[in-house]
């Protein structure tokens, strides 16, 4: 701990520090010494450590000084702490856990794996009420229970700056209805998350449900992951089904879990947002040329083909060169012997009347 | 040994570090120099001829390395009073700004969450 610490303050450059499973061995002492060192490094950045652990000796250890550090030191942008040996418990109280959170310099914060308790969750969840930079939040692998979730999620209804949340999942991998419904709202009023992940979850029929309602009002969540029992019912498929048709905005949505033939419906509307079809559906005010574009885009796409004339067959019809609403297609019919003069006639005589008299295209 | 200018965090995804030098001689010889162009320490090998004075030794008289990178048998053969040498020695570099010390390689990604590790995968 003390050549860490010496290295530190000797690197007075480094603003990168990225160590590996470790073992974080020294006194309280060293400790706060490194701390020290933390607080006023003039260039330390982004600060990870994924798997450290304490020695065996040294329970009664706190790393107090070290978070708090962490949450003045001036330059630094990203903490990542990840906990890994014998100890079960997070080494820090939940004192120096709210400064970190409440720093006006971290925008990145992974506290995975780091045996969070009771009272970490709920400065947590302060944290995210109040905190107006905090824009990434990683807390996979913690023990939690559904209370906790909910929480979370009724302070992340009024965050104004998190922009990517993994939030842990129960001990029993199974996120409780009330639970789903806290998540929903949560994702009914907040408007800036963009990435949601809750790996490990289990949603029932019931709980997808809530979730897709709250997906179905967001418009600003981009990717979400969550785990759902592979035998969902008719319940659950109709209301995943609802919001696919109607959200345009996800990009990427993965149930863990699903049936295959789940997954490829998913995939089939997420590709349908990457392409833009929200463009084109969103306002209805779509252009034909917008619509003949993204024809040209997807031509290689059956399946994106396929959806984006079914809802719109109008588009099929050729297009009149004065702009009519309906096409005309006289001009492209194969020549019939019975039809030539006849056709030519029309001409002949008033080529505008064929235009002025628009007719809807057939099949040929 | 990678000779670079691009920041290492920046390579490694996207490079295979095999190329270390397995003769830890040439990068002891290598620091001392103090080429301004060489910016950039990856270990990844010990090599049987590593010797720590010297490496240490080395590390103090360098003043060009920016990034360094411990990985692969390089952390797992060493002992901890040779890591806490080699961290000291590395406190004199004062052009240093990227410090890592990884298991393997491929773990470098651990900082990366699961909310942007699916994002990166997937975009």
């Amino acid at each position: 701990m003390t050549t860490f610490a010496h290295t530190l303050r000797n690197a007075s450059r480094l603003h990168k520090v990225y160590f590996f499973r470790v073992k974080l061995s020294g006194t309280q002492a060293e400790f706060d010494d490194l701390a020290n060192t933390i607080r006023v490094h003039p260039a330390l950045r982004d600060f990870r450590i994924g798997g450290f652990e304490l020695n065996d000796e040294q329970q009664d250890l706190t790393m107090d000084s070290i978070i708090e550090a962490l949450a003045y030191c001036p330059t630094l942008r990203s903490v990542n702490l990840q906990l890994t040996g014998v100890r079960d418990v997070a080494p820090f109280s939940g004192t120096s856990l709210a400064k970190l959170l409440c720093s006006p310099y971290i925008t990145s914060l992974y506290l995975s794996r780091l045996g969070l308790q009771q009272e970490h969750y709920g400065v947590i969840a302060l944290g995210i009420l109040s905190s107006n930079n905090l824009k990434t939040m990683d807390l996979y692998g913690n023990s939690v229970e559904n209370d906790h979730v909910i929480m979370l999620c009724k302070a992340l209804e009024h965050n104004k700056s998190l922009e990517s949340l993994v939030l842990p999942c129960p001990n029993n991998n199974e996120l409780r209805v009330d639970t789903c419904e806290a998540i929903s709202r949560a994702l009914q009023k907040n408007t800036t998350l963009q990435t949601l992940n809750l790996p490990r979850s289990t949603l029932d029929d019931a709980g997808l449900v809530h979730l897709v309602e709250g997906l179905s009002v967001n418009n600003t969540l981009k990717k979400i992951e969550v785990g759902v029992k592979k035998d969902l019912g008719d319940e659950g498929m109709d209301a995943l089904t609802d919001m696919l048709e109607s959200n345009y905005e996800l990009e990427r949505l993965v149930l863990s879990s699903a049936a295959k033939s789940v997954k490829d419906k998913v995939e089939y509307y997420m590709r349908l947002n990457e392409v833009g079809r929200g463009s084109l559906l969103r306002d209805g005010k779509a252009s034909r040329e917008q619509w003949v574009e993204m024809l040209i885009s997807v031509k290689d796409d059956l399946d994106c083909l396929f959806y984006f004339t079914s809802m719109n067959p109008a588009i099929c019809q050729f297009a009149h060169p004065s702009r009519a609403e309906v096409i005309i297609t006289e001009e492209f019919r194969p020549a019939r012997r019975h039809t030539i003069n006849n056709f030519n006639a029309c001409r002949d005589e008033s080529a505008t009347r064929i235009y002025s008299k628009p007719r809807r295209a057939s099949a040929f | 040994m990678v000779q670079t200018t691009e920041p290492l965090s920046d390579l490694i995804p996207h490079t295979h570090l095999t190329s270390n030098l397995s003769r830890i001689t040439a990068c002891t010889d290598k620091l001392r120099q103090n080429d301004p162009g060489f910016v950039e320490l990856s270990l990844e090998r010990k090599g049987d001829d590593f010797d720590i004075d010297d490496f240490v030794y080395s590390l103090k008289c360098n003043q060009t390395v920016k990034h360094v990178c411990f990985s692969g048998t390089f952390i797992r053969e060493l002992e901890d009073e040779q890591w806490d040498s080699i961290l000291e020695s590395i406190g004199h570099l004062q052009t240093l700004e990227e410090l890592v010390r990884l298991r393997f390689l491929f773990f470098l990604n651990f900082d990366i969450s699961r909310a942007e590790r699916h994002s990166h995968l997937h975009r």
